[in-house]
């Protein structure tokens, strides 16, 4: 077994450990799909991809499970902006100039993030619903547009740039850094990048196309 | 109060997906290979279709060698609901980023 199907295995395993009793089968599910895929990166991918399951789920069921005990789990954005804070609280109490200057840069990249995630959250929120299926792709047809427009433009380049940013804050933050969280924090953010990049013009465009095939064809 | 179902572009992916064999039992990878939908985002759907009855689920009987998979097929209710919702030629027109939108 290659260390990239062991890794996928882990993850699937933790995400089966550690889901709710009411998801617990939903988990197992999906972890014994990892057996059935043929590539490790992308049983990897799908192992992933679970722990938002988990996430989502979570914060899906557990304001209505804990009705009336005033408990109501926070949504991405919250959390982004309490790590950015915390990391910002941290950046007063360092010493030197060097850590000061990390945990500040990984403070703001948080807050970048937590703003992403709440306009995103607002988004899904505020999504209308349309009856009609004309309607509908005309609707996804601007969404699509408006997304490749993006590419157009220097919001391109700033997740990419910040989740960079970030790493460097790392290094900088954690004064005596060893040699293998150094490369642990360059793999992490890598594959960061990597997740942010995985959409591309050309994957949009071809999107944009189909979607334009069927509004004339609903059309005729 | 009954939660309303929420109609989004992937959801009506997936309910295309179904329609395609609506008699058989599909597999959670089967399913995210043909519709290009991560797990992240398939499995909150499937969760949701089944929490409103419009998905059954069940074990696949093992076989040696081989361990048991989770199957999942439309139930009644989720036929009609995905005949009238889901318009099959949408598979494939959708997608959205791994990390949420582009600078957003």
């Amino acid at each position: 077994m290659t260390f990239v199907r062991r890794a996928a295995s882990t993850v699937s395993e933790r995400v089966v450990r550690w889901a709710s009793p009411g998801c617990k089968e939903w988990a197992e599910g999906f972890a014994r799909e990892i057996e059935f895929i043929d590539s490790d990166w992308r049983a990897l991918a799908w192992a992933i991809g679970g722990t938002r399951v988990l996430l989502k789920r979570r914060s899906d069921v557990r304001p209505k499970e804990k009705q009336g005990t005033g408990f109501v789990l926070l949504p991405v954005w919250a959390l982004d902006v309490a790590m950015g804070t915390l990391f910002g609280l941290q950046a007063v109490f360092m010493k030197s100039w060097q850590e000061r200057v990390g945990y500040v840069v990984v403070a703001l990249g948080w807050e970048y993030f937590a703003t992403v995630s709440l306009k995103q959250w607002q988004k899904e929120r505020n999504e209308p619903v349309f009856p009609d299926a004309m309607v509908r792709r005309m609707h996804l047809r601007a969404v699509l547009e408006q997304r490749l427009e993006r590419y157009s433009t220097w919001r391109r380049w700033s997740s990419p740039v910040v989740t960079v940013a970030m790493g460097c804050g790392f290094v900088l933050a954690i004064k005596d850094i060893s040699q293998g969280l150094n490369l642990g924090v360059v793999a992490f953010t890598a594959v960061a990048i990597w997740l942010q990049c995985l959409d591309s013009p050309a994957k949009i465009q071809l999107r944009l196309n189909r979607m334009n095939e069927l509004i004339a064809e609903s059309g005729r | 109060m009954e939660r309303k179902m929420r109609r989004s572009p992937q959801t009506l992916l997936v309910l295309a997906e179904f329609l395609q064999c609506e008699q058989e039992w599909r597999y959670g990878y089967d399913i995210s290979r043909n519709t290009g939908l991560k797990s992240g985002t398939l499995y909150p759907i499937l969760m949701r279709l089944a929490e409103h009855q419009m998905l059954e689920t069940s074990w696949e009987t093992a076989v040696e060698g081989r361990p048991p998979r989770h199957m999942y097929k439309l139930t009644r209710d989720g036929l009609r609901y995905a005949r009238i919702n889901a318009v099959a030629e949408t598979k494939s027109a959708m997608g959205l980023p791994a990390l949420g939108e582009v600078g957003a």
